[in-house]
């Protein structure tokens, strides 16, 4: 039996005279069998959280809709309206949804409670309860931290209790919408890994949206692609390209003997580092979650003074930053209007503006709100408005977190182009995938110290565990 | 830290630290006074340990002193008298009093530290989900944002810092930079609320009138029976503590003070944290 059935499955959001626009997610048509593993992939803006939400009543967006829609055997599309066949209990009983954004979806304040939550607002009884509760805690291996704050977790920890959560109710179905974008690689294998358990040993149907396939094709039974996908290509390929591009100059940045600390009475976080970033070059700075690097790059900024050691900072007045989290640098409502935020300090023209959009495929959302952008768009539009300040140095956290093979590719690119022009620029990032083409030269922190610089093909060859993969789509988009 | 009180439902602590601050505040007789100094002592001892004890007694003593002093120079009321000093007599009654207000403040000051040792934020939620269940819901929501706030609004001036290329002018920079600030919190915030909102709908929240709680800690026969007995003995005290402060007065002269059997329930009241202490030390020996 299919437990999602679409046929021709359509939507539209109604465009501002009222009438329907264009499609945000073009006809599709493909069954989920009962304990399938289904991965939803597709470019960025091509309706994969749409589809996704359209299964799910509660959360069906509002507009119209072509075709048909079978979830559980109840029919939630026919023709252009989406019914609430299904009621708000079935829905929460049937029909498990995990988010992308790990923190928002998170509603009580202590883990027991979060997974207790649906039970209790479906009126279970209390020992019934327990052990539910009881028994998720157990699977997901979450039993020695049930008593913890939900906000003292890491965000890994926090999807994993999402995924508790919603399997507290024991669903036939579960839909998750890139739920592992928003984490670092480790979290994200660990994840998919209970993903998978949830799926083969409780024989739960999944239904998972993607940008990254490559982890879990694995062990996904099926594939539905609402838009083509990028070919995977090899390393070699790119890393041959990139060799034939001009050296890096003088030193711009360097940092000596550095330590650093959040208070009397805490741990260092930097102890003795030491960091020399070139002109016109891409500086990786690679290490696991703690160990570092993003306090690093606040030193760099001078934003943060060392305790100990010396910062110098040749470009400190022509520097941008752009934190982990991108929402913390947009303050318009609009992404014209954020965009041109910075036009009379950093002295630009509208043609920058719209020359910007066209580069990073913004056109079409000048009047979107920024924090309606998916992730990945928030990502470029960030970094869009960062080079729009012409800057010298650029300092960014994690450029590539959620971003789709192209649009990494993309963002890899604009990062290099930078560097020819003569900018210093430093990235921290996870994917060491990202770090192999875009850096010319790559530090490993670790336990607060740099233990080893060096240019970038010479880096990954000496290195077992911190290696890039051979062939990824990325390096594909990048050819 | 040992909570004497974790063996029981938060409602027995609870009921317990209020009787004991409502008998502090209102028994204002030196015999009540030194019986409620001292069980505060004994409870903070057990419950927040010798070195917390001793800074909040530390803090709590100079203050009691200034107390004792101010009464004594100030309240020229009484009649036994001390000494004089250019005409002006001081009395033993007003030392007396101010002895005994100042014991108070100590007793009360170390009592709330019980109080916030023992009702945690976990054990006021248990308390509080009982009686309210979507208000405590609500609360526990709020101050999980607070600090969410202030740690974002932290991070938003720091990467507003660190743009330097994109620097505001410098007359205009703190308005600006606050305005931008409060701007991206709210939106931020909004755009949260709709995904935690969606994430309650997608559980069923409000699919129908009543919901059920999940209880951690059980309200067992022995909580009741305890509660009980601290009923008993909170309306037995109650009665003392109104006959013994009725009969006793400071002024003129400061009645006399003696052996009473109806001091021993509030003895009793006051000692149990101690006496739940000492039962869980002989358990384990």
């Amino acid at each position: 039996m299919a437990l999602v059935h679409a046929q021709n499955l359509a939507f539209r959001y109604p465009a501002a005279d009222g009438a329907a626009g264009s499609y945000a997610l073009s006809p599709c048509s493909f069954a989920v069998e009962k304990g399938a593993f289904c991965l939803v992939t597709g470019l960025t803006g091509c309706g994969k959280s749409t589809l996704l939400r359209a299964c799910k009543p509660e959360l069906a967006p509002r507009g119209t809709y072509e075709g048909k829609l079978e979830v559980c055997g109840v029919a939630l599309v026919e023709g252009e309206a989406h019914h609430d066949a299904m009621g708000q209990r079935q829905s929460a009983q049937e029909v498990g949804f995990v988010m992308q954004d790990p923190d928002a979806q998170i509603v009580c304040d202590v883990v027991w409670h979060e997974l207790a939550f649906g039970l209790e607002n479906l009126g279970w009884p209390e020992d019934a309860m327990r052990r539910r509760v009881a028994e998720v805690a157990n699977f997901f291996g979450i039993a020695p931290w049930v008593d913890r704050k939900t906000n003292e977790l890491s965000a890994g920890q926090k999807q994993v209790v999402n995924l508790a959560a919603a399997l507290a109710l024991r669903p036939r179905l579960m839909l998750l919408d890139e739920p592992t974008a928003q984490l670092d690689p480790i979290a994200r294998t660990r994840f998919l890994g209970l993903l998978h358990r949830v799926n083969r040993e409780l024989g739960i149907t999944v239904v998972m949206a993607t940008h990254l396939p490559e982890e879990a094709e694995a062990f996904a039974t099926q594939h539905v692609q609402l838009s083509d996908l990028v070919p995977a290509a090899r390393l070699e390929e790119v890393w041959e390209a990139k060799r034939a591009a001009g050296g890096a100059g003088g030193s711009a940045v360097e940092a000596r003997d550095v330590f650093v600390r959040y208070g009397k009475d805490e741990p260092w976080v930097l102890h003795g580092l030491d960091l020399n970033v070139r002109e016109a070059s891409v500086h990786a700075v690679v290490g696991g979650n703690g160990s570092g690097k993003t306090t690093l790059l606040r030193v760099l900024a001078g934003e943060m003074s060392p305790r100990r050691g010396k910062v110098r900072n040749a470009l400190q007045a022509r520097q941008v930053m752009m934190p982990q989290n991108p929402k913390a640098l947009f303050s318009a409502d609009s992404v014209a209007e954020e965009l041109a935020a910075w036009q009379q300090r950093a002295g630009y023209v509208d043609d920058d503006v719209a020359e910007m959009m066209r580069r990073f495929g913004l056109e079409g959302f000048e009047q979107r709100h920024p924090f309606d952008l998916s992730a990945g768009q928030q990502q470029l539009l960030a970094l869009a408005k960062l080079l729009l300040a012409k800057p010298k140095l650029l300092l960014i956290d994690e450029p590539t977190k959620g971003l789709d093979a192209r649009s990494c590719a993309l963002a890899v690119q604009t990062l290099r182009n930078q560097a020819r022009a003569g900018t210093a620029v430093v990235i921290t990032t996870h994917d060491l995938d990202v770090a192999a083409v875009v850096a010319d030269e790559a530090t490993l922190l670790f336990d607060g110290q740099a233990v080893c610089t060096q240019e970038v093909p010479a880096f990954f060859e000496e290195n077992l565990v911190w290696r890039p993969h051979d062939a990824a789509r990325l390096f594909g988009a990048l050819r | 830290m040992r909570n004497v009180f974790s063996a029981y439902h938060p409602a027995v602590g609870f009921f317990y630290l209020v009787a004991a601050i409502a008998f502090c505040m209102s028994a204002f007789h030196p015999v009540y006074v030194t019986l409620s100094l001292a069980g505060a002592l004994g409870c903070s001892l057990v419950v927040r340990g010798a070195s917390r004890t001793l800074k909040t007694a530390a803090l709590a003593l100079p203050l009691a002193l200034c107390i004792v002093v101010a009464n004594t120079l100030f309240s020229a009321a009484g009649a036994t008298e001390l000494f004089a000093v250019a005409g002006r007599a001081f009395y033993l009654e007003s030392a007396c009093f101010g002895a005994t207000m100042g014991a108070m403040f100590t007793a009360m000051l170390l009592w709330f530290s019980c109080y916030a040792a023992i009702m945690d934020s976990e054990a006021t939620g248990a308390l509080m989900g009982a009686a309210l269940p979507t208000v405590s819901l609500m609360v526990s929501q709020v101050v999980g944002l607070v600090p969410e706030f202030l740690r974002r609004g932290a991070m938003i001036e720091s990467v507003q810092k660190a743009n330097a290329a994109a620097a505001q002018p410098a007359g205009k920079a703190k308005v600006g930079h606050a305005l931008n600030t409060l701007s991206t919190l709210m939106s931020w915030g909004m755009e949260e609320g709709i995904v935690r909102a969606d994430s309650m709908r997608a559980r069923g929240y409000g699919c129908q009138p009543k919901r059920t709680r999940y209880r951690k800690q059980r309200f067992g026969m022995l909580d009741g029976v305890l509660l009980g007995v601290l009923a008993v003995l909170a309306v037995g005290n109650a009665a003392l503590v109104a006959i013994a402060c009725g009969q006793f007065s400071f002024y003129p002269t400061m009645s006399t003070l003696v052996a009473w059997w109806g001091y021993v329930p509030y003895a009793v009241l006051m000692a149990l944290p101690l006496a739940l202490y000492v039962r869980e030390v002989l358990a384990w020996h």
